[in-house]
């Protein structure tokens, strides 16, 4: 198996005079986790659908070093595809729809009965698509991107129609699968997503890619950072504040008998410990993270400007 | 190992028995095929002995029409119908290729709408046409360019359905196409015009460029060959002058050949060439 999963050289997709993928180029290695992140419409879906062959482009993309433009086919055998919007047949049951992509794929049916424990829909086997919720078809999509054990999964906004309980069993679901050493490749909007599961992002805008790193670098190269609100049983005296200061906190005022300390997201429960440590009673606080809407913004701001 | 191909055209063909649509078709083309009258004589203990001879040409005007409405209906939401829904991209996302997908859709939709024609008009020729092999034959021609109506007709839908944005859009499309080739040509408006305006030399192209037309005149043309005679019409009159029966039977039957291949290989290399969306 190539060493390079996904191997993209100036990938352009045009749809009349407006450029969805801009010129991308990208390599992604075998068992690497990437969440390709962007506002609407930055090109984080039209770049997957590339990915797969199902749109025309310019450039070259090869999966696994087999080109998507000359061998389409071949390099979706690699490839399990979860789509935004789960788009199953509705007339037929749980079963039926993982036996008809088994049978697309050339899978044999043994993997159906595992599977369907693995996405914790062994008990509705026989039920109609349609009796589904809609965090039980996303995990059904999953089931069937994964019946040829495909090494590599593209996954579009996988947790984007689902209540936080749902977002969290999908997320440990694939922390599974990236455990098993899958080449995984998401979009997302959600920041939850990125930070349990990659250290890995590419920001897109307007079809480029503008940024790669961690959430923590975007964020301090973004110069965003946490707000922590500290309720203390106590009169807040200079002491707690150094405590906070030598913590890696800062900015600090108070608001309504609240503290609040500007900090680097990762610092927040240090903070925290450390008020505790030094006998300062914590009656309340609260967090409040830098969002990716907000890192958006500022990284196409930036680009635009 | 199955091909995609296989797999997809078996899925179409079994959705189609899981719809019911076909059973449906069946006794439909059943009925049609018996003819009202007959349930009523039978029933009455009436039922002349010539009774196939004299519904047998009836038989064509009243299915040349149907076939194609059930076939543009069904083929024109096949491709159009699984886009809106976003199953066609998903498909399209396995490793299949998009030929695969396509010719397993459009031989899906061919087999089952054969097979409702098969078992509709099989079973009323067992009952009514076997007793006479004239009857007979003449059924089975009539049958085999129905066939070969529906097969042209899926083709046209598939064009239909490749091209249009959603099914609404692309179910609309079918049946005007329909009216444009029945109702239109049937109440013989263009014809009409073209005797007005003393075009008569457009009548044939005019009747080939129509893959109802061409089915009506072959079917009627093997009828009035037979002992069981019939009347051909104007066209059908000037072709059997100009070229011989023989010839036009085979010009026809070519002609109708391709309004399946034509159609079916644009469709093809349209679904080929567009992003799946």
């Amino acid at each position: 198996m190539s060493s390079v999963a996904i191997e993209a050289k100036n990938v352009i997709k045009q749809y009349g005079s407006f450029r969805a993928v801009d010129g991308l180029t990208i390599d992604i290695e075998t068992g690497g986790v990437v969440a390709l992140l962007g506002p609407n419409g930055a090109g984080k879906t039209t770049f997957l659908k590339c990915i797969l062959g199902l749109i025309g482009f310019r450039g070259d993309i090869s999966v696994n070093g087999i080109s998507v433009q000359d061998h389409g086919k071949e390099a979706r055998r690699f490839v399990g595809y979860v789509p935004q919007n789960p788009s199953l047949y509705e007339g037929i049951s749980v079963n039926e729809t993982l036996r008809f992509y088994a049978d697309v794929r050339g899978t044999p049916y043994g993997k159906i009965r595992e599977l369907l424990e693995f996405v914790g829909l062994d008990l509705w086997g026989r039920a109609k698509v349609t009796a589904l919720s809609m965090g039980m078809k996303q995990r059904l999509m999953l089931a069937t991107a994964l019946l040829a054990d495909p090494p590599l999964l593209l996954l579009d906004e996988p947790t984007a129609n689902l209540d936080i309980r749902r977002q969290l069993e999908f997320r440990s679901l694939l922390n599974t699968l990236i455990g098993q050493g899958k080449t995984v490749v998401f979009t997302t909007h959600i920041l939850g997503d990125v930070t349990e599961l990659t250290r890995n992002i590419l920001v897109l805008n307007k079809g480029k890619l503008i940024a790669t790193g961690s959430v923590e670098q975007l964020m301090k190269q973004l110069d965003l950072n946490a707000h922590l609100y500290i309720n203390l049983e106590e009169f807040a005296s200079q002491k707690a504040r150094d405590i906070i200061v030598n913590s890696g906190g800062r900015d600090i005022t108070e608001e309504n008998g609240w503290i609040v300390a500007t900090c680097d997201p990762e610092k927040k429960l240090g903070i925290l410990n450390s008020l505790r440590d030094a006998g300062y009673k914590i009656k309340d606080f609260k967090v409040e993270d830098p969002n990716l809407e907000t890192a958006f913004l500022r990284l196409t701001g930036e680009t635009n400007a | 190992m199955p091909s995609p191909f296989l797999v997809i055209m078996k899925k179409e063909f079994r959705d189609s028995l899981k719809s019911r649509w076909l059973i449906s078709f069946a006794v439909t083309f059943f009925f049609l095929a018996l003819g009202v009258p007959y349930i009523i004589l039978r029933g009455g203990g009436v039922l002349p002995e010539d009774y196939p001879g004299m519904v047998v040409s009836t038989l064509v005007s009243l299915s040349v029409p149907l076939v194609p409405l059930i076939a543009l209906a069904m083929s024109s939401t096949s491709v159009s119908g699984e886009r809106e829904t976003g199953t066609l991209e998903f498909l399209l996302a396995q490793p299949a290729s998009k030929m695969e997908v396509f010719l397993g859709k459009y031989l899906g939709l061919e087999v089952s709408i054969t097979l409702a024609m098969l078992l509709g008009y099989g079973t009323a020729e067992l009952l009514v046409y076997s007793s006479n092999p004239v009857f007979a034959l003449q059924f089975l021609y009539g049958l085999l360019y129905s066939m070969m109506l529906s097969a042209a007709a899926i083709s046209i839908g598939f064009v239909v359905s490749v091209l249009s944005k959603g099914r609404v859009n692309a179910q609309g499309t079918g049946i005007f196409i329909w009216f444009l080739l029945v109702i239109i040509y049937d109440i013989g408006f263009l014809g009409v015009i073209a005797v007005v305006l003393n075009l008569n030399q457009y009548l044939v192209p005019m009747t080939l460029a129509n893959p109802v037309e061409v089915t009506r005149t072959l079917s009627l043309m093997h009828l009035a060959k037979s002992p069981l005679g019939g009347e051909l019409g104007p066209v059908a009159t000037y072709m059997n002058r100009t070229w011989g029966q023989e010839l036009t039977i085979t010009v026809l039957t070519s002609v109708l050949s391709l309004w399946i291949i034509i159609p079916l290989g644009i469709s093809a290399l349209i679904f080929r060439k567009q992003d799946a969306r």
